[in-house]
């Protein structure tokens, strides 16, 4: 049984086909994107409990997207984890502000991926 | 000067010779384009089969079938796959990074990657030392280091990046020594890449940097000074406040600021104050500000209020904008300037709008 809904937002088609397998394996129902504009197409069409973004992809950025859930008071209450090979403090200071739940840094271990997708749509 | 007369018939002539690039050029991106994507599906349409395994595997979901099969591959298949483990290699780690190298080792990937780095194909050789870099083959260090002087800019850069990951301090002294001049006639390294580098080593390179200090090349002190404030290396502060006391090189002073800034002890409040005198050139000046930022003590706040003021509006502009970012106290500190009018004002104003400006993108740091 499906154990919630996650949107995955990655232009690496790598980590993107990754991250669609490692969360189906643990039975959630992924939803891919391959840049900002479909996650946010996708996201909107699909209400889903969780979205992973990364930060750095063509069209609209992972830190747009996010500004864009959190604005609008419909998807406002979904969680976001950034999922970036940016790690910088000012970088991972600027995606708590924005308004992200998690961010996790690349290269990351696809079972804490799974842990924290886990832990934040447990916590509602 | 006689008038020059072009004969109708050459200019025919030049006109269809610069057409006929023009259509042979255009027609020669076009095809390099075809032939790249009809590469891209064949290998995908190869790889595709053994796609579920290797997605098994680096998601860590391999109940030991999938690398035994991936394992197993044969030619050129192998060769096909290789470069997806690879490339995964850089971008997760954990068990499932460990049971790739586990499967790039038996197709004796360590083995080819050390002899292709003295290939006589700069791809090549860039390729085996980021293959043994991403792997962490740790014996192998002796073997990638000499490629940090390779004729190829590019292979040198990959060099640095690998050594980053393999993270043995021995390579701290080649990896300096890469920055001094005798590199330079073979294409520099950016200076970030080496920085890097140097803070992938840890602390176990920290003494070997600290001593780069004293360098007889600037660049060298400027890249240890960098990679000493990133890297948070505690033990070479000593080092860092000795020589700021007599450097001169500009770039230098604007890479210790920032060290000194990165290392965040208040006591430095007095020197860094000190380097935003108008005696410095303005890129000292501006760095130093912005590590009065990162101390963020109260006497570094005074020193940073202070600054609104100066003449040099962009000095203001940046220290208004630091102050911003240091929460109520550095606020209050702008907002207590606002009043008033000069350039304190003017740069109170600054910062309060950029500040401004990042609360309504969401951003407040």
């Amino acid at each position: 049984m499906a154990q919630g809904t996650v949107v995955v937002a990655d232009d690496d088609a790598d980590i993107r086909d990754l991250v669609t397998f490692k969360l189906g394996s643990a039975g959630y129902t992924v939803v891919p994107a391959a840049d900002g504009d479909e996650a946010l197409r996708l996201i909107t069409e699909h209400r889903p409990d969780l979205a992973v973004l990364d930060v750095m992809m063509p069209g609209q950025s992972g830190l747009d997207v996010l500004r864009s859930i959190r604005a609008d008071e419909a998807l406002a209450g979904t969680r976001v984890i950034l999922l970036t090979a940016r790690a910088r403090d000012v970088d991972v200071d600027a995606g708590f502000s924005t308004g992200a739940d998690d961010y996790l840094t690349k290269p990351f271990s696809p079972r804490e991926l799974v842990h924290r997708v886990t832990t934040l749509i447990g916590r509602g | 000067m006689g008038e020059v007369v072009v004969q109708p018939w050459l200019l025919r002539l030049s006109l269809w010779i610069m057409l006929a690039t023009f259509v042979a050029l255009a027609a020669t991106i076009a095809l390099a384009r075809v032939t790249r994507r009809r590469r891209e599906r064949a290998v995908a349409r190869r790889v595709g089969p053994l796609r579920a395994d290797v997605l098994a595997l680096v998601s860590g979901e391999d109940d030991g079938d999938s690398g035994t099969r991936l394992g197993a591959l044969k030619g050129a298949s192998v060769d096909l796959v290789a470069p997806v483990l690879i490339g995964y290699l850089s971008k997760i780690r954990g068990a499932p990074a460990e049971r790739i190298v586990d499967v790039l080792v038996a197709h004796g990937l360590v083995r080819r990657a050390r002899a292709g780095v003295t290939s006589w194909s700069g791809t090549r050789r860039a390729r085996s030392v980021w293959t043994l870099g991403v792997m962490h083959v740790e014996e192998a260090v002796a073997d990638v280091v000499p490629r940090l002087q390779d004729r190829d800019r590019a292979v040198a850069v990959t060099t640095a990046r690998s050594l980053g990951m393999l993270g043995d301090a021995a390579a701290a002294e080649a990896l300096l020594a890469a920055v001094a001049p005798g590199r330079r006639g073979r294409g520099e390294l950016p200076v970030w890449v080496v920085v890097e580098a140097l803070v992938g080593l840890g602390s176990p390179a920290a003494d070997t940097i600290g001593r780069a200090l004293v360098d007889d090349d600037a660049s060298t002190r400027a890249v240890a000074a960098m990679s000493i404030g990133r890297a948070q290396h505690l033990s070479q502060r000593s080092r860092l406040r000795d020589l700021v006391t007599h450097e001169e090189d500009p770039t230098v002073l604007a890479a210790l600021a920032e060290a000194l800034g990165g290392l965040g002890d208040p006591a430095d409040t007095v020197t860094l104050t000190e380097l935003t005198a108008h005696a410095h050139p303005r890129s000292v000046r501006l760095a130093a500000v912005r590590a009065l930022g990162d101390l963020a003590d109260s006497r570094a706040i005074t020193a940073l209020g202070v600054l609104l003021a100066d003449t040099d509006p962009r000095v203001g502009e940046l220290s208004a904008d630091v102050l911003v970012g240091l929460g109520p106290a550095g606020l209050s500190e702008v907002q207590s300037h606002v009043a008033g009018d000069g350039d304190a004002a003017a740069a109170a104003d600054y910062g309060l709008a950029m500040h401004s400006l990042r609360q309504s993108a969401g951003r407040t740091g």
